[in-house]
């Protein structure tokens, strides 16, 4: 059912601006892939390029292992669905659905029942004789999918469909796209540039910079274990931290850190003493107390600069003896039964497990 | 600087202006030939304003709207001298003051149905309308109405779009009179112009005379000055003018005073110093026409696009109140 | 307030006056030399039937060369929508304008006059002459040539509007171009196709000038036979009258077509 798509090397430009960088990309049968990456990055016109909208200059794009270069964009089994949904504003819901129906000759009753089964897959039948004009922002985007869906095409092209909607409906339409994509069970091509988007549904995920694909993963490896700075910080925050290495050891290297001084963290990359480490440390794998803790490593004092309540968690900004200011994301998990709650100025010891940081990457000095 | 220099020549202009009379004329552009006002107001120590109009509908519009106030000598045609002098628009010609109204031809003044004792007109220029052969493509014709006849010109003819001035015709040729209250001379003449309607490209009034000269239309009926003043320099011997044998029709322009103007006196002396014979001779040279003073032909140093002979056989065109509703309705069914 | 007021007082001396004058006339009788008798009177509207002819031809004419002249300006408003020199090339559009319509109705005469550029061309290689104008073809390519830019004007306009995205879906969704075209962007430049109906088929049933110079014999509408009532005639009551039968067809029309797009 689902398409597999492969996009091999492809180059584009657009005049002397070069849009994609020799971009490679396999995509699975029936998978949740999303494309993310910054504003500007390419990714609208990566999805254009697989819809049949924009031509490249090398390279190629494959479905289920032949090329579709050479197709028109109605001709391409692929349905996209625009940053702006592009609903017909002439045509009531019915008939936005029905218009790949009616484009290929189907019978009426055919189309009563295929636009019948789509509206009750997006739960909308009580407003099928709307027009688009008469509907909020979620219903058209659900529309929007009903449409794209309507040809059975093999993979689903999603530009940012929730970028117009405030963050609660996002979460639920979110939710929805994701049930939605278990029961269809074709490819969805998702191209988003909000990380937890990104994060929460996909398969897999390809994160995009400046027209280079940067890394492909699932959003576990890609949180956890950042190929480079960009990756780091582009998802979810981090403590980032420029480190020389002191000792070797068997499985850790003994570090120090300029603002926060010595301490171990796990060997992910070979390197040597002398060697220069870019390290990262997620804020929410960093504990946070009054009392000195039980462990001698990894162990630092400071002032709690600046705390940010969120309700489920609580953000610190604890500045090190040593200077550096350090994130730290505390969970609520048994707030009240916890430890003293935490506040502004208090004195507090930051600390956390040599195996929780990562090393990004190794510059040789 | 420039601002003063034109406000110095305003005061000028206006302190010179005080000083002598001043003559509105208002007539068709070119009619009256620049130097004989240049002329006339050295001899009479005036200022000339010559306004002009393109039809006299534009004309009698204008005066009507006035009451007659603003010009002192106007140039209408024979049928709205007759509709300005029952409107009351018109004040009788001192005759007294025009000593060489004695030089116009009595076979023009007995023409001139309009205005018979010339109580509130003097004819000014009188022609016919004719036809118009572009020698270049038409080489053997007969001057006669029956031209319009010949399948062998079918698509390069042109009438007037005029339904008085081609019945005239058509009446003509069938040797009736351009005014006939006569039904059956109508109706008979309503099937010639349905036959030459078979041969011409178009009724046409506006564009015949570019037509023609151009070679776009061969043969057209119209007003000789018209196609005359188109015709480039050297051309002139590829145009051919001709007031059919049969006859035709014929026009009459007449200066008259309006009952507003605002110097009489200069009026009666500018009609006389145009009726002057060697004044009329340069006029009628500079038109191209025959000139309807007999003294003036003495004169004349240029021949006439056609003779007053030929003009003495055509009909004047004359009002015919309700009974136009006829001709109005004949028209209408050759048209349609 | 102050705006609607000049508005009002724009609308009422140039447009309501004048119309009043022109209805008011059309009930009265003629005077023998122009202007009218003050006496009621239909006589001016029983002359009507008689020119049903001449108005079916203005009628055809008009809605022949209204019916061209958009499906030209279809594309050449998409195009200008989609170009990235919008605004010079609405400037080309709107050139023509700069020079008097007679003039370029005689420029036509010139082109494709018997004696023209085009027949002086074929003379030159022993063709026969065509006769292009003087017919109501002639008449219908010059009023589709003059009113072009009245039509591609407002349908620009109303392109401009239609999101690229939506012609983009409708292709992604498996329609051809021609799908896209009338399936999906026409739908959406309905607005814009009514005024350049009006813009054009309304000037084009009163054409006067237009079929006086490259029409023929029988390509005389009924804005030349209302300037021969008027002026040579000089009946101004039947030409007030032929002049409010215009002005209700061409009402009557606009209403239809405005009734038809709310109804839906
Ligand atoms: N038709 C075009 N002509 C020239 N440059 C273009 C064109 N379309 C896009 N670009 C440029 O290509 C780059 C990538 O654009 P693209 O729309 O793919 O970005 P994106 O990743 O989708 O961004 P966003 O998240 O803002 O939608 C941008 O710098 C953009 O300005
Ligand atoms: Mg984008």
């Amino acid at each position: 059912m689902g398409g597999e798509i492969s996009i091999l090397n492809v180059n584009k430009f657009f005049g002397d601006f070069q849009v994609l960088k020799n971009v490679s990309l396999e995509i699975r049968k029936g998978e949740f892939f999303s494309i993310l990456g910054p504003s500007g990055c390419g990714k609208t016109t990566l999805l254009r390029v697989i819809a049949g909208f924009e031509d490249v200059q090398e390279g190629d794009v494959l479905l289920d292992g032949e090329s579709i270069l050479h197709l028109p964009a109605n001709k391409r089994p692929v349905n996209i669905i625009f940053q702006s949904y592009a609903l017909f504003p002439h045509l009531t819901v019915f008939e936005n659905i029905a218009f790949p129906l009616r484009l290929k000759k189907f019978t009426e009753s055919e189309i009563k029942e295929r636009v019948g089964n789509l509206l009750n897959l997006i739960r909308m039948e009580e407003h099928a004789f709307k027009y688009p004009s008469q509907l909020s922002g979620g219903q058209k985007q659900r529309v929007a999918i009903a449409r794209a869906l309507a040809n059975e095409p093999r993979v689903l092209l999603l530009d940012e469909p929730l970028s117009a909607l405030d963050a609660k409906l996002r979460q639920e339409l979110l939710i929805e796209l994701d049930n939605l994509h278990d029961k269809v069970g074709i490819t969805f091509v998702y191209v988003t540039h909000d990380q937890t988007e990104a994060i929460s549904v996909s398969d897999r995920v390809a994160l995009m910079n400046d027209g280079k694909i940067i890394q492909i993963g699932t959003p576990y490896e890609i949180y956890e274990s950042p190929v480079n700075v960009f990756a780091a910080t582009f998802i979810g925050e981090t403590n980032l931290m420029k480190v020389d290495v002191l000792e070797v050891e068997e499985e850790y290297y003994v570090v120090e850190a300029p603002g926060v001084g010595v301490f171990r963290c796990y060997k992910d990359k070979e390197a040597k003493a002398g060697n220069r480490l870019i390290l990262t440390l997620r804020p929410e794998k960093i504990r946070i107390s009054k009392q000195k803790p039980m462990i001698f490593e990894n162990v630092f004092h400071g002032i709690i600069e600046e705390e940010i309540y969120m309700g489920y968690q609580t953000k610190y900004f604890v500045r090190l003896d040593e200077g550096y200011i350090m994130k730290v994301y505390k969970q609520h998990v048994r707030y009240l039964l916890d430890e003293p709650i935490l506040h502004w100025k208090d004195e507090v010891y930051v600390s956390w497990d040599p195996n929780d940081s990562f090393i990004v990457e190794v510059l040789t000095s | 600087m420039k601002k003063s220099l034109i406000l110095l020549l305003t005061i000028l202009l206006t302190f010179s202006a005080f000083g002598r009379a001043t003559l509105y004329i208002y007539s068709w552009a070119g009619y009256v030939p620049e130097e004989i006002i240049r002329d006339f107001e050295k001899k009479f120590n005036c200022r000339v304003i010559y306004d002009t109009y393109a039809s006299n509908e534009e004309m009698y519009a204008k005066i009507k709207a006035g009451k007659g106030k603003g010009y002192d000598v106007i140039f209408p045609s024979g049928d709205h001298v007759s509709i300005m002098i029952k409107e009351g628009l018109l004040q009788k010609i001192d005759h007294s003051k025009i000593p060489n109204f004695k030089y116009l031809d009595k076979e023009i003044l007995n023409k001139t149905t309009f205005d018979p004792k010339h109580e509130y007109s003097v004819p000014y220029m009188m022609g016919a309308t004719v036809v118009v052969v572009n020698k270049k493509y038409v080489k053997n014709y007969e001057k006669s109405w029956s031209i319009f006849e010949r399948k062998d010109l079918k698509g390069k003819m042109t009438l007037l779009d005029d339904m008085r001035e081609v019945l005239g015709a058509a009446l003509k040729y069938l040797g009736y009179s351009v005014n006939t209250r006569n039904l059956k001379e109508l109706e008979e003449a309503k099937k010639v112009v349905l036959r030459w309607k078979e041969n011409i490209l178009k009724f046409d009034s506006s564009s015949y005379a570019d037509g023609v000269v151009t070679g776009e239309y061969w043969v057209v009926h119209g007003y000789a000055e018209d196609v005359y003043q188109r015709i480039p320099k050297g051309e002139e011997k590829n145009f051919d003018f001709f007031i059919p044998k049969e006859g035709g029709t014929l026009w009459i322009d007449s200066m008259v005073i309006p009952k507003g103007a605002a110097n009489v006196d200069l009026a009666h002396k500018f009609i006389n110093f145009i009726l002057d014979p060697k004044n009329a001779a340069r006029i009628a040279d500079y038109l191209g026409l025959p000139s309807p003073n007999v003294e003036a032909r003495k004169y004349m140093k240029t021949k006439p696009i056609y003779s007053f002979e030929d003009l003495l056989k055509c009909e004047l065109i004359e009002d015919l109140g309700e009974f136009l509703e006829v001709y109005n309705r004949i028209w209408q069914e050759i048209i349609m | 307030m102050k705006y609607t007021a000049v508005y009002v007082l724009w609308l009422l001396v140039l447009f309501l006056v004048p119309l009043s004058i022109v209805v008011l006339f059309s009930f009265l009788e003629p005077r023998v030399h122009g202007g009218v008798l003050w006496s009621f009177s239909l006589r001016s509207y029983s002359y009507l039937p008689q020119y049903l002819r001449l108005i079916w031809r203005s009628a055809w004419i008009a809605g022949v060369s209204t019916i061209l002249t958009l499906v030209l300006a279809l594309p050449v408003a998409f195009y200008i929508s989609k170009s990235g020199h919008k605004n010079f090339l609405l400037l080309l559009v709107v050139v023509p304008f700069w020079t008097n319509s007679l003039i370029r109705i005689y420029a036509w005469r010139v082109i494709l006059g018997n004696n023209g550029v085009i027949n002086q061309f074929l003379n030159r290689f022993g063709l026969e002459p065509v006769q292009f104008l003087y017919n109501p073809f002639a008449v219908i390519l010059v009023i589709v040539y003059t009113y072009l830019p009245f039509a591609i004007l407002p349908l620009f306009s109303s392109m401009e509007k239609v999101d690229e995205s939506i012609l983009e879906a409708a292709l992604d969704l498996g329609a051809n171009k021609r799908e896209v075209f009338v399936k999906v962007l026409l739908p959406n430049v309905k607005a814009g196709l009514l005024s350049a109906f009006v813009f054009v088929f309304i000037p084009a049933l009163g054409s006067y000038a237009i079929p006086d110079l490259v029409g023929g014999l029988n390509s005389k509408m009924i804005g030349n036979e209302i300037a021969r009532q008027l002026l040579i005639v000089k009946n101004w009551p039947v030409a007030s009258a032929m002049s409010n039968l215009l002005i209700v067809v061409s009402l009557v029309g606009i209403l239809l077509i405005m009734r038809r797009e709310k109804m839906k």
